[in-house]
């Protein structure tokens, strides 16, 4: 697998206490793209010059410029319905629930379980917000792997467990799909970045298996 | 010691497949393979075409060939005579799928190892009815210790002639059937799953 | 690298700073204080929460097993009268329809024109609130009939009548007439008393079973066949099937004869020939019973003779007069069944009459084992659970679709109405509909000429408003205004029962057995709602604070009321006893002051009744004794209905008064080489447009191949999955709307070939040939499509559904409604087909 695969950029993975720590916000950035609509605040904080700064480095922003120039209630609703078509109407492609995305013939049932089982070894609870149906979400997924890795070292079991048990068998091909499928770059960029950080918690020897 | 065992009278089948998805649910048995399902054929010409519903499940076999090929012993018999997959054991070698002559065999797609019915032992050491059993409306399916000369499986074998399928195979399935219109023969060919060659992984 | 440390460090910045701002979402992952408390899914305790199934009309009773608040497993129900513990799959299939992984979750707003799918999700809020507008506006505008009501099947009838009631809309379509209309019609104009036969099926020792598939489908389908299979083992009961295709009822039948579609009220008459030429009926019973003198009735049958009824069904000649001659063997403990195989069509009525009379000749009406039937066909609404006042007075505004009155059956005891002419005459313009909700329904996909139901759907001048209420994103909620997220059956509740096969009424409830997942509600939350934003009165007729509330007003004559209920799931009232000949029941003497009889019919009236402002009738003299008679204005049993005539004269229509057979316009000329009567079927895993959600019942069935006979076949050149374009046609019958012989549609499939279907017949199942619902329900394209292969093929087991055939039936049929009730003739449509 090369440095650089099709989707996914690459992510310091250094061990240090504040590159973990911008990791694990990184990746509740993306857990809460994908866990809901962008409302109004979160649309200026993502159109904020530095973020726009931030995210140059891979060639890709969270709003475009375009978009902004509609104005705030376009663009707010060009977003919801971009969200909808790609994680909420029944049959989207990128259905952001595992036992969905995966063929099971029940939302959440075992996947879910999973989750909840990792999450209680490990000691992390889990807070669903009202619009996430069950913990097999993948905002969920990486908000544990967000957590575990906030925990810096101590963390080190959980993250290894959410990554192997949880997102390794079906988050790569999750946001292969869901690069294909985004028509926006808030979720391109969300496909950009997740696996990325996903590659940079795997240990060196592992990093060559994620190819997908 | 005992021997559970089932028998069921295709008389009162009705094909309404309860069975098979009582089954799935019980177990979140992954699509595209069965643990235990209806067949249904047909056969005869108009005026007389017919059609027959025969509901199918491991055999528990007396003489069961997955038990012995196994490589890593994973395929076990309980004391109530059910054959069932040690999950621990197993490494997904695949012998007992090929050896089975029904079929009854398949691999779970998520941790590639087999699986099979197992009677729902974890119900029946709870005093409850296997979920095929409970789910059927027309009761169809009698389960019991054919051991047991006071259960109604007993007193049921007793009183009808019966036959198993695919009794030819020799394996000394446990399963019987009443079956008065002579379907069970023409299942003979036929498996609960196709037997494939085995899988790549 | 494209993010190194220093980058990563300035992008983690910024993102902790956007995930600061107010309003991000709570997904934080803290650590718990004390993990070791979890000990994971295996401890918990397990209840079984009874409620009622609602994955097709039976309703039976069921067990829903809950650990941890999900749904585990659904068994039957053993203290439901009616299905007495015993369940099909559509209801074992509950989880996967309650957890549907492609569930409309949230209610949607659509952003671009009707049926692009482009959609965004809006509140709870937000919905009430445009919703409430818009109807608003139109009651207050002085034309409720305006606001359009869109059902399929209905288990809260209570709640929906009473929120339409109070806002006054009388625009409340059915799907009635897609369904039974012509079954009940003909037991209504009998019999009077019922719209439903119930046969007394576990006592029975005969059944004539008339294109009914009671192993698979039909109001009441578990209940009937349990009892049936009994009947079989404990008492050698006989089943003969007259069907048109090897349905499972005929492959469970010990006689199944495979007819030509639309003749089994010929069958029916020339079984009442033998009956009555013979003198193999009850005489004496109708004798006393019998509107109509037994010997005219015999010169009335002289035509239909066994020899005729050969040549126009198949059936030999010899072989109906045996079937006759043992049917009337075993009376009283002998009756038919009936279905759309034998109503859904042109003559179905008249089908259905025949059937219904045949039971009269030989006395087993009501009879222990024989034909009976129970005057409820739900629980009691008016004494034993009434609804809470103040209960909204009917609306006085006027529906033309409602009404259908060119069909003057539809509506002359039940209102039945008109299903599939709905969407044809908004298109004809002959009523405005400035809103309409669906609910429970799938009309886009479910109606005849469904490409009709979509174009009128699409056009915001004909429907400017469209809220689709529904757990998918079905074919018609793709076509609306805003979908809303409703529950499934193991999330709401009703007071509900059904037509009791036990012959004593009972009463059961529908309670949700784990909370509704996502934002999903029910009518009984939304029309409270909705009625309180509405105003202008309407909020005075929802005076309850909660659900549980109205439920525990309701049921507050069960003993132990609505607690009781909750606990159990059905009662049954020990005192009450099965509807055995309730036409002979004595009145007594409080019924019988203050009524006056005539001395020429023996008929007793008493009061007016408030629909005809004439006399009503409760009973009739017969030898000197006032019984209660049938429910008829003879108060005997109508083998002559002078009011179906009467009915009919009213709008320039012949309804002939006795059972006759009308030979199906389109079929009495012959068929063309290259046109075969195509008929529609259900499967017993399937149910409409509810069950194929579920993976596990699309994996038994998920593709409709078309059924044809080999030597059809060979024939038309075709071999096993062979390629075919099919075309469906309008009828050309009188009183029949477009009945130009034009064709409908036309679509590509695959033959199946199999000894189970009449040569002349094209048979497909109407459970496949979706296109939304998700990825279950719409699988895969017919690009590489499956086939059942031959038996004995080794690899028939397997079901590799992705690539299943998707034919939807309704674009080849066209709407087709029997000129008395309006019934939609499902199974009469002609259809041409050639090798594509």
């Amino acid at each position: 697998m090369s440095a650089n695969d099709a989707t996914g950029a690459t992510i310091d993975g250094a061990d240090t206490p504040d590159a973990r720590a911008a990791r694990a916000q990184l990746l509740a950035l993306c857990a809460r793209l994908l866990a809901e609509e962008v409302d109004a605040p979160l649309l200026r904080a993502l159109a904020d010059p530095r973020m726009r700064e931030a995210m140059a480095p891979l060639d890709v922003a969270f709003i475009a410029g375009e978009l902004l120039a509609q104005g705030e209630e376009r663009a707010l609703e060009e977003l919801a319905a971009e969200y909808c078509h790609l994680f909420v109407l029944p049959g989207a492609p990128c259905t952001p629930y595992q036992s969905a995305f995966t063929g099971a013939a029940m939302l959440g049932a075992r996947h879910a379980d999973r989750v909840e089982e990792v999450a209680a070894l490990h000691g992390l609870a889990i807070t669903r917000p009202a619009r996430v149906a069950t913990s097999d979400h993948i905002a969920v997924q990486l908000a544990l792997l967000a957590a575990a890795l906030g925990r810096g070292r101590a963390g080190e079991l959980a993250v290894a467990d959410v990554l192997e048990q949880l997102l390794l068998p079906w988050a790569p091909a999750y946001f292969e799909a869901l690069a294909g499928a985004a028509r926006l770059p808030t979720w391109r960029a969300v496909a950009r970045l997740a696996p990325a950080l996903l590659h940079a918690e795997l240990a060196p020897p592992a990093r060559a298996s994620l190819a997908v | 010691m005992a021997r559970l065992s089932m028998l069921i009278d295709l008389r009162t089948c009705i094909g309404c497949h309860a069975c098979s998805v009582a089954c799935k649910a019980e177990f979140d048995v992954p699509l595209g393979t069965l643990r235990n399902t209806v067949k249904y054929v047909e056969n005869g010409q108009a005026p007389q075409a017919l059609r027959h519903f025969i509901p199918v499940l491991c055999n528990h076999c007396e003489d069961a060939p997955c038990t012995r090929v196994c490589p890593s012993r994973a395929v076990i018999r309980l004391d109530g005579g059910q054959v069932v997959i040690d999950k621990d054991r197993c490494r997904g070698k695949q012998e007992c799928i090929e050896a089975c002559p029904y079929g009854a065999i398949t691999l779970h797609p998520d941790s590639h190892k087999a699986q099979k019915c197992t009677l729902c032992v974890h119900r029946t050491e709870q005093g409850q009815a296997p979920a095929c059993v409970e789910a059927c409306p027309t009761k169809t399916r009698i389960f019991g210790d054919l051991d047991d000369p006071g259960s109604e499986l007993a007193r049921r074998l007793a009183a009808t002639p019966t036959v198993a399928w695919r009794e030819h195979d020799g394996t000394r399935p446990k399963v019987r059937y009443v079956d008065t219109r002579g379907a069970l023969p023409l299942l003979a060919e036929q498996t609960m799953n196709p037997r494939t060659q085995k899988q790549r992984r | 690298m494209d993010l190194n440390r220093r980058d990563l460090l300035r992008l983690g910045a910024a993102a902790a700073a956007s995930l600061s701002a107010v309003g991000c979402a709570e997904l934080t992952a803290t650590r718990r204080a004390d993990p070791a408390g979890w000990a994971g899914k295996s401890t918990g305790a397990i209840t079984r929460i009874p409620t009622m199934c609602q994955s097709c009309t039976t309703a039976c009773g069921v067990l829903a097993t809950i650990k941890d608040g999900r749904l585990l497993q659904i068994v039957g129900n053993p203290e439901d009268p009616n299905s007495r513990g015993s369940v099909c799959a559509k209801g074992v299939a509950g989880p996967s329809i309650l957890y549907d992984p492609f569930r409309v979750l949230y209610p949607l707003r659509r952003v671009g024109p009707r049926g692009s799918g482009q959609w965004r999700r809006i509140t709870w809020e937000e919905a009430y609130a445009e919703i409430a507008d818009k109807l608003k506006d139109i009651r207050e505008r002085g034309h409720p009939e305006e606001f359009a009501f869109q059902q399929g099947r209905n288990r809260s009838a209570d709640i929906i009548n009473r929120f339409l009631d109070s806002y006054g809309t009388p625009s409340s379509f059915n799907h009635r007439a897609l369904c039974s209309a012509n079954r009940r019609a003909a037991l209504l104009a009998t019999v009077g008393d019922s719209d439903w036969d119930l046969g007394d099926y576990e006592h029975t020792d005969y059944i004539l079973n008339f294109g009914c598939n009671w192993t698979e489908a039909m109001q009441g389908h578990i209940p009937i066949v349990t009892r049936i299979m009994q009947a079989r083992a404990n008492r050698g009961a006989k089943i003969v099937t007259f069907e048109s295709r090897l349905s499972n009822t005929a492959a469970v039948s010990d006689e199944w004869f495979c007819v030509k579609p639309g003749t089994d009220g010929l069958i029916a008459l020339a079984l009442s020939h033998v009956i009555c030429t013979e003198g193999l009926w009850n005489k004496a019973w109708l004798d006393r019973w019998s509107n109509y003198p037994a010997d005219e009735y015999t010169r009335h049958l002289a035509p239909y003779t066994p020899e005729l009824a050969e040549r126009e069904s198949g059936v030999p000649a010899d072989t109906l007069r045996r079937l006759a001659r043992e049917f009337a063997a075993k009376a009283p403990r002998c009756t038919t069944t009936s279905g759309r195989g034998s109503h859904a069509h042109y003559n179905g009525f008249y089908n259905d009459r025949a059937i219904t009379v045949l039971n009269a000749l030989v006395g087993n009406m009501g009879m222990e084992g024989g034909f009976c039937w129970h005057p409820l066909s739900t629980f009691d609404t008016k004494k034993q659970f009434p609804e809470p006042a103040p209960v909204p007075p009917k609306p006085t505004a006027k529906s033309v679709i409602a009404d259908a009155k060119q069909w003057p059956l539809a509506n002359a005891w039940n209102r039945m109405k008109v299903g599939e002419i709905v969407y044809l005459w908004i298109k004809e313009r002959r009523q405005k509909i400035s809103a309409l909700m669906t609910y429970n329904t799938d009309q886009a996909w479910s109606w005849p000429e469904m490409q009709l139901v979509q174009e009128v759907l699409k056009d915001e001048e004909l429907v400017p408003f469209h809220f689709c209420l529904d757990v998918m994103m079905s074919e018609t909620a793709h076509l609306a205004d805003l979908v809303l997220p409703w529950t499934t059956w193991l999330e709401r509740w009703d007071i509900d029962a059904r037509p009791p096969l036990g012959l004593i009424d009972y009463v059961g409830i529908r309670q949700p057995v784990v909370a509704p997942l996502g934002e999903s509600k029910d009518v009984r939350e939304i029309f409270p709602e909705l009625a309180r934003r509405i105003g202008g009165g309407m909020e005075q007729y929802f005076p309850w604070a909660s659900v549980e509330e109205y439920l525990e007003q309701r049921y507050a004559s069960v003993p132990g009321g609505f607690a009781f209920m909750r606990q159990h799931g059905a009662w049954i009232d020990p005192a009450k006893k099965p509807n055995y000949q309730p036409y002979e029941r004595p009145l007594d003497a409080e019924e019988l002051a203050g009524s006056s009889t005539d001395p020429q019919s023996g008929v007793i009236t008493k009061g007016e009744d408030p629909k005809t402002k004439k006399p009503a009738a409760i009973g009739i003299v017969m030898d000197g004794v006032a019984v209660r008679g049938f429910t008829t204005p003879s108060r005997k049993l109508e083998v002559k209905s002078e009011a179906i005539v009467a009915l009919g004269r009213g709008v320039d229509k012949v309804i002939e008064p006795l059972p006759v057979y009308l030979p199906i316009p389109d079929l009495a000329q012959g068929l063309a080489d290259d046109q075969l009567i195509m008929i529609s079927f259900k499967w017993n895993v399937h149910n409409a447009h509810r069950t194929m959600q579920s993976k596990w019942l699309m994996e038994i069935v998920s593709s409709n191949p078309a059924w044809m006979h080999p030597r059809t076949a060979k024939r038309l050149g075709l071999s096993q999955g062979d390629w075919i374009e099919v075309t469906g046609h309008r009828p050309r019958a009188g009183d029949v709307p477009r009945a130009d012989g034009s064709p409908v549609g036309s679509q590509r499939t695959r033959v199946h070939l199999t000894e189970g279907v009449h040569p002349q017949v094209l048979a497909f199942s109407h459970n496949a040939g979706r296109w939304m619902g998700g990825p279950i329900a719409a699988p895969g394209s017919a690009a590489d499509a499956w086939v059942p292969a031959p038996v004995g093929d080794r690899d028939a087991a397997r079901v590799p559904w992705q690539d299943a055939l998707r034919v939807p039936q309704n674009s080849l049929i066209p709407i087709y409604p029997d000129p008395t009730t309006g019934q939609q003739a499902w199974n009469d449509t002609v259809v041409r087909v050639r090798k594509a």
